[in-house]
């Protein structure tokens, strides 16, 4: 019944954005987000957002896909908007109230922190939602991999994000299969307090450590049987390539970036 | 070529799981390794692509010692093993990334691991399912993809260790039949298997038992040994059960293997009576 | 007293795109002392009907009823849940405690049975499946192995003492020797207890031996129910859904097709018993 659960969040689909290497689309998520903090005016905010949505359209992502991405943000948004609101106090004062105090600067903050937060969580969910997992995985592990001179482990991050998403739908399979099995032994996961039902988990949670642990020994060993050892003398079957598309990609993004920047200088 | 030249093994604190075990296993042999669980069969999978060494003995493949690390990965390179778990084998999201991992860690270059990769998933009939995700497959289907994950690294020899074990009998013919038809294109097959009409299929049989080979021969001889055979905990196939309950019973039939040489020797020994 | 089917359907993921039906108008009676073999491919609807049975899935139309309690009503569903036992594939996975008497006493121990009543049924059970509680109680699940691991998790339903024994695959992976010991622990129990067993297999050899009755599913559908005689002579019929006949039938066939007159049999020992009494006629 798991089955069908999407990992990440990937909308499949054949756009120009979706064809563009992972890895320029994660450098140019890096040069979005730093101009999303920088920016720090109405319109030009409006500008960025302008940009969002040409890129969204460009992906023909379905704006409820992004709208999901959205929402678990509602509650923070709120808190942020209310805490900028009330506590900086600087310009005009628009309101006052017992202690409540609400300036200009202050609103002109509420809504700039908001404007960040939604088009920080949406430029990034645009790359996500137009990149495999695996793909995406591969441009990190090929962005990183210079940084294996200072030993950084860039291949084996990458093997464990590729294996956590292997494993994460058999894992949950696995789950409702233990869960069933205890149910019909007449555990009982829905009532008493959370101590009880803590300990409700056990007979679930133990079986499947000792599966988890099962599994892993068993993979590594279909792992060296397959010849692996480590990044040394590794090849790759698809073999990420900037393109033209790339190439236009990153002018049209780093230029507008350019412009905005400047307009706000 | 495999050599096992008297092979003992053991795990921590416990009794050997391979006693003194010699044998060899010529390219291009279709041999079935049986015995009860906890026979060592298991075990003795695992020193022919040096994932064990031997504690005394010596295994060789193709002339190499697996207990020279140098060799290491050229053995494993040679001898594919698909496992008995279907999920706990992929490593990675897309079929088709997956049968190239191999290759990939061979450091083959990547226009040769597409085109491998292509002709693996076409041997065992999955190119329809190279752009799906590992755990939306059957297990029978898991264990294709397993298979075509091996033959991309061009083994000379294939050892399923209880391959077909979790497998429903679709999965389990879907997998016997490409196991056979590799075994015809020249790929020396070694199947390690409990279910005894599955090692029928096969040109020989080892059977182990506490460590130790106990029999070693084509099917007819060694389903002979009932006596032998019963004592290592293992049955006879279905259809050889059958031949000896009739003679049993008074009856004189030949060893047969199937349903169709069972019928003909029946109705040959009716007629002359 | 039944586990009455009236009607079932099941669909996956009602409502969505992705929907699909498991199982549909299924009618069928597991009576008291029963033993039903049931077969068909994988995704022929089997797994989803075990849990239906076992009130872990509610029927999407239709009811469930066991001993006349409604298993798509909460309340009844509670009642029932202690007399059907289920067995999923591979119990051994579900096994958790630091001893195997423990282990075996979950199940008793969340009936809510005092201590004493828990630990009767617990040895009862172990020396039922052959793991005698003086010798196994006090080890770890974990140091057993496979097939004893397989039978410690079969006493752990089998000590709650459900009328109704479920059975998914329960020889999936065992050796000879294992499937023996957990095919006649099972009969043995039915005899002891009068319990009704339903045992989903693969294995036609095994159904064709043990089973009083057989149901044949195929994509959701109840294709044929009856005794194994009846079900055995559909050769056309099992062979069109894929599934192969066991070898005393195939036999019988090939002999058939060579003139030779067979009446339906479908065990080894009915076949041979047929042709050395038909040996010494001739």
């Amino acid at each position: 019944m798991f089955k069908d659960i999407t990992l990440g969040q990937y909308f499949p689909g054949n756009s120009p954005i979706h064809r563009l290497d992972p890895r320029t689309k994660l450098l140019l998520m890096i040069a979005y987000i730093a101009a999303v903090f920088l920016v720090q005016d109405m319109w030009l905010f409006l500008a960025v957002g302008a940009f969002a949505v040409g890129v969204t359209l460009l992906a023909r992502v379905p704006a409820s896909y992004l709208w999901r991405s959205l929402k678990p943000l509602r509650l923070i948004l709120l808190f942020m908007f209310v805490l900028n609101l009330l506590m900086i106090q600087t310009g005009d004062t628009l309101f006052h109230w017992g202690f409540l105090r609400i300036t200009e600067g202050g609103l002109r903050q509420a809504f700039y922190i908001s404007f960040r937060l939604i088009l920080l969580v949406g430029g990034t969910s645009l790359v996500t939602l137009t990149t495999t997992p695996i793909a995406l995985t591969d441009g990190l592990e090929r962005l990183l991999s210079p940084l294996a001179v200072f030993r950084f482990p860039a291949h084996e991050l990458a093997m464990i994000m590729t294996i956590a998403l292997r494993f994460i739908p058999t894992l949950l399979e696995e789950a409702d299969k233990i869960m069933k099995a205890q149910l019909s032994r007449g555990a009982d996961l829905e009532s008493g307090n959370i101590f009880q039902r803590a300990k409700a988990m056990v007979p679930i949670l133990v079986p499947l450590f000792i599966s988890s642990f099962r599994r892993a020994d068993e993979l590594a060993m279909a792992m060296e049987s397959r010849c692996y050892h480590g990044s040394e003398g590794r090849t790759r079957m698809h073999v990420l390539r900037f393109s033209r598309r790339d190439g236009l990609a990153a002018a049209v993004t780093l230029g507008l970036i350019a412009l905005i920047l400047l307009a706000q200088a | 070529m495999i050599t096992l030249d008297h092979v003992s093994y053991q795990y921590d604190r416990q009794d050997a799981a391979l006693n003194d075990v010699s044998l060899s296993i010529a390219d291009g042999e279709l041999v079935a390794i049986v015995g009860h669980n906890g026979s060592g069969k298991s075990t003795l999978a695992k020193h022919l692509n040096a994932l064990l060494l031997p504690y005394a003995g010596k295994v060789l493949v193709d002339g190499l010692d697996t207990s020279d690390p140098e060799n290491t990965l050229a053995i494993r390179q040679k001898v594919g093993m698909v496992f008995q778990n279907p999920d706990n084998q992929l490593v990675t999201t897309i079929v088709e990334e997956d049968v190239a991992f191999g290759p990939e860690n061979l450091g083959i270059p990547s226009g040769e691991i597409r085109r491998r990769v292509d002709e693996a998933l076409a041997a065992v009939g999955m190119e329809a399912f190279a752009k799906k995700a590992p755990h939306m497959l059957s297990g029978g289907q898991k264990q294709r993809v397993a298979i075509a994950g091996m033959l991309a690294m061009n083994p000379q020899v294939l050892v399923l260790d209880e391959a077909t074990a979790m497998l429903d009998p679709q999965g389990r013919r879907d997998v016997l039949e490409i196991v056979g038809r590799l075994h015809k294109k020249g790929i020396t097959v070694i199947m390690i298997t409990q279910h005894m009409s599955e090692a029928a299929l096969c040109d020989r049989i080892i059977v182990l038992s506490g460590g130790h080979m106990v029999l070693d021969g084509p099917p007819r001889s060694v389903f002979a040994q009932e006596d032998i055979l019963r004592k290592a905990g293992l049955d006879l196939p279905p259809v050889v059960r059958m031949g000896a309950l009739l003679n049993a019973g008074g009856m004189s039939l030949p060893l047969c293997l199937d349903v169709e040489e069972l019928a003909e020797a029946i109705w040959q020994y009716s007629c002359k009576m | 007293m039944a586990i009455q089917l009236q009607n079932v359907t099941y669909i996956y993921m009602e409502g969505s795109v992705l929907s699909q039906a498991a199982v549909s108008d299924i009618r069928l009676e597991i009576q008291e002392g029963d033993f039903l073999g049931m077969i068909g491919h994988t995704g022929s609807g089997k797994s989803t009907l075990v849990q239906l049975m076992g009130g872990l899935l509610q029927p999407t139309g239709g009811r469930v009823l066991v001993d006349g309690l409604d298993l798509g009503d909460k309340k009844q569903r509670k009642a029932a849940r202690p007399r059907v036992g289920l067995v999923f594939q591979y119990p051994e996975y579900q096994l958790f405690e630091e001893t195997v008497a423990k282990d075996v006493a979950y199940g008793p121990h969340n009936l809510g049975l005092a201590p004493e009543e828990v630990e009767a049924r617990v040895r009862r059970a172990m020396e039922l499946v052959g793991l005698p509680y003086d010798r196994f109680g006090e080890k770890s699940p974990f140091a057993l192995s496979g097939g004893e691991k397989r039978r410690a998790a079969l006493a752990g339903v089998i000590a709650m003492e459900p009328r109704y024994l479920i059975l998914d695959e329960p020889m999936a992976g065992l050796d000879p020797m294992g499937r023996k010991a957990i095919l006649e622990t099972i009969a043995g129990l039915r005899q002891e207890t009068g319990c009704a067993v339903v045992m989903v297999s693969h294995s036609m050899e095994d159904v064709a031996q043990y089973a009083q009755r057989i149901a044949v599913l195929h994509q959701g559908r109840l294709v044929k129910a009856g005794a194994p005689g009846e079900i055995f002579q559909e050769e056309a019929l099992l062979r069109s859904l894929g599934l192969e006949l066991p070898v005393p039938c195939r036999l019988a066939a090939a002999l058939r097709a060579r003139g030779m007159d067979v009446p339906p049999v479908y065990t080894e020992e009915a076949l041979a018993a047929f042709l050395l009494e038909r040996g010494k006629h001739v």
